[in-house]
């Protein structure tokens, strides 16, 4: 299997930091892996993300994402590679609480080209999407605000997933969620990530969650910060 | 970029209120502005043209100003009179078109009697030369006719047909001239001009009643109205006079012949260039009125800047999700500034269209357009306003990138 993402002797410290925050000899990801980095807050987790999806930039080694060497690209190619190529997402409060569902889910076409141009008729994609996650098509035209935190999270996840990007990266997003909920949106999201093939960075401190993977990595392996 | 539109437009709608609130700042301060500078051209206007087409006004005093003060708007102390046949002279130049007499002095109830002949409807021209015009009646024909101001007519109730008493002389040293009886002949239409707070008579008629006062005191003679009309009267001296020329090119040239009269000290006045004088007594208050209404709308655009950087925080995790949808630092930055473009440009939109239906309704109908200097002033309320969102535009731009996908809420 190819290689998706490939991480190199990356460092990256926060300026007026004394120690570095992340400090990654090297980390591969291959095409169609679900892995789980395992970690504490404030260990650096949401920085590897940051620098993953190009929104800050390492002070020294590369990052490879699907052949590009992201830190090569300039500001504005860094944004456009982030939207064509990654879904992402949040812990909590991912959609504007002033769109409707639907416009919640389409906004990921609205700022990327290669999503849009995946996609043929983007009302049945969300109709689709809708369907596989289990959100009544009643919720369509609501207000994201007026829903559960769990059915917020489920079209977040049909968010990140419309357009067929290569990677999702979801960091913490069960930590606002019931037991019962979790694992039915845990099983929810890898049928989806696998029936699309895309890639799954899943970041959390939860290590009940471990079961889903084939792949757990413990976050304070890999980021060798020195003591 | 249509995205962002869209997205400004969702969010504005989403916080409505503040965003009214705050256009309706801008309004307020639009209309202030564009308001007090169109009242003040058109009262400029109005007021330099209180009396137009009539080239030069000549009376018996030095003070240009004195006379324009007392012959057209009524006001100042009465002038030295000069002689009638001084007025019958300058009448007869071979430059002169026409010339009416003028004497003012005497009030009835509290409105001043102007003395002048039939000539005085003919010529006097205000505002974008219109003429005085009859909402009543005629001008003045009969010996012991009356014309009335339309002020006059709707304060003291009268109309074509009423007779009336006048009296001599102003306040204490009041006398009625009860034995000779007027009749109002017409009634002028408004002007917005002196004219509509005046009496007017015939100045032979005037003197007529004075023939039986005597240094200061009524003496009955015992004639009759009927006889004193038939008597041939001759005013001795009058207020002042109005001078229209045959050519125009000719003003200088009769201003100094008036200046150097031979009869008597004679002042010609160019009336176009003394109301011009007395217009810049106003200008301090006009421009007070222009400072207060800037302040006003740099007042609003504090009241903007206030809101939107109030919304700031709460907007931060609105901003992580566009950055993390592929939205770059720049477009968080615009979204800002396109917002408060819009408070600012519908503010002074909503403005131009209140001060122009406002305009329509007012006394002296303000146009409904807006001239260079006011679109100047506009084009600069939206810049100033476009220049201080940067302000919030470019906090938000730095958050953005400081808290990347992440915020600590």
């Amino acid at each position: 299997m190819k290689n998706i993402i490939n991480i190199n002797s990356c460092i990256f410290k926060y300026p007026h930091a004394v120690k570095n925050t992340v400090n990654i000899e090297n980390l591969t990801i291959k095409d169609g892996e679900h892995i789980f980095l395992k970690g504490k807050s404030g260990s650096g987790k949401s920085t590897l993300l940051n620098l993953l999806t190009g929104v800050i930039e390492p002070q020294s080694g590369s990052i490879k994402i699907l052949d590009t060497d992201i830190t090569t690209l300039s500001a504005s190619q860094k944004d456009r590679f982030r939207g064509d190529n990654f879904g992402i997402i949040f812990q909590q409060l991912n959609l504007l609480p002033y769109l409707s569902v639907e416009e919640n889910i389409s906004l990921a076409c609205g700022f990327s080209q290669k999503k849009s141009s995946n996609i043929k008729d983007i009302k049945k994609e969300i109709d689709f999407y809708l369907d596989s996650l289990k959100i009544p098509h009643a919720m369509k035209t609501k207000k994201a605000i007026s829903l559960s935190v769990g059915e917020q999270q489920r079209v977040a996840v049909a968010r990140a997933l419309i357009g067929k990007p290569k990677i999702i990266i979801a960091d913490e997003p069960t930590s606002a969620l019931d037991d019962e909920v979790k694992d039915e949106f845990m099983k929810l999201l890898f049928k989806q990530v696998d029936s699309q093939g895309s890639t799954l960075v899943f970041v959390s401190h939860d290590k009940s969650l471990s079961k889903y993977f084939e792949s757990v990595y413990n976050f304070d392996d890999i980021n060798r910060i020195e003591a | 970029m249509r995205e962002l539109f869209y997205l400004t437009y969702k969010s504005i709608q989403n916080r409505k209120i503040t965003f009214l609130l705050s256009v309706l700042s801008i309004t307020i301060s639009v209309v202030l502005l564009l308001g007090v500078d169109k009242a003040v051209k058109s009262s400029k206007a109005h007021f330099i043209n209180t009396i137009n087409s009539t080239d030069i006004i000549v009376a018996s005093s030095n003070g240009s100003l004195d006379i324009l003060l007392n012959l057209v708007f009524h006001l100042s102390d009465p002038l030295k009179e000069m002689n009638y046949k001084s007025f019958e002279d300058i009448k007869n130049f071979k430059e002169v078109a026409w010339g009416v007499p003028l004497a003012l002095g005497d009030s009835f109830k509290g409105f001043d009697v102007i003395s002048t002949d039939e000539n005085y409807f003919k010529y006097y021209r205000y505002s974008s030369s219109k003429p005085l015009s009859f909402s009543q009646g005629r001008g003045l024909v009969g010996f012991w006719d009356i014309v009335l101001g339309s002020k006059v007519a709707k304060k003291l109730h009268l109309k074509v047909g009423d007779t009336i008493h006048l009296s001599h002389g102003h306040g204490h040293h009041k006398h009625t001239h009860k034995n000779r009886v007027f009749k109002v002949v017409g009634v002028l239409n408004k002007t917005m001009t002196p004219n509509d707070e005046s009496v007017f008579m015939q100045l032979k008629a005037d003197e007529a009643i004075h023939i039986e006062w005597q240094s200061g005191h009524f003496v009955d003679m015992h004639i009759s109205s009927e006889k004193l009309s038939h008597m041939k009267i001759k005013p001795k001296h009058i207020s002042g006079m109005l001078l229209g020329l045959k050519n125009r090119s000719a003003i200088l040239g009769v201003e100094d012949k008036v200046n150097h009269y031979k009869g008597e000290n004679l002042k010609a006045v160019i009336p176009a260039k003394a109301l011009s004088k007395l217009y810049k007594l106003m200008k301090n208050l006009q421009d007070l009125l222009m400072i207060i209404s800037s302040a006003v709308f740099i007042a609003a655009i504090f009241t903007m800047l206030s809101s939107m950087y109030s919304t700031l925080n709460e907007r931060r995790r609105e901003i992580a999700i566009f950055r993390s949808l592929g939205a770059s630092a720049k477009d968080v930055f615009l979204l800002f500034a396109f917002e408060s473009f819009l408070v600012v440009f519908s503010g002074v939109v909503f403005g131009v269209i209140l001060v122009g239906v406002f305009g329509l309704f007012s006394p002296f109908k303000l146009s409904f357009g807006i001239d260079f200097y006011q679109f100047f002033m506009l084009f600069c309320m939206v810049v100033i306003g476009l220049l201080s969102s940067l302000l919030p535009a470019f906090k938000s731009y730095k958050n953005s990138l400081a808290d990347g996908l992440s915020v600590r809420m």
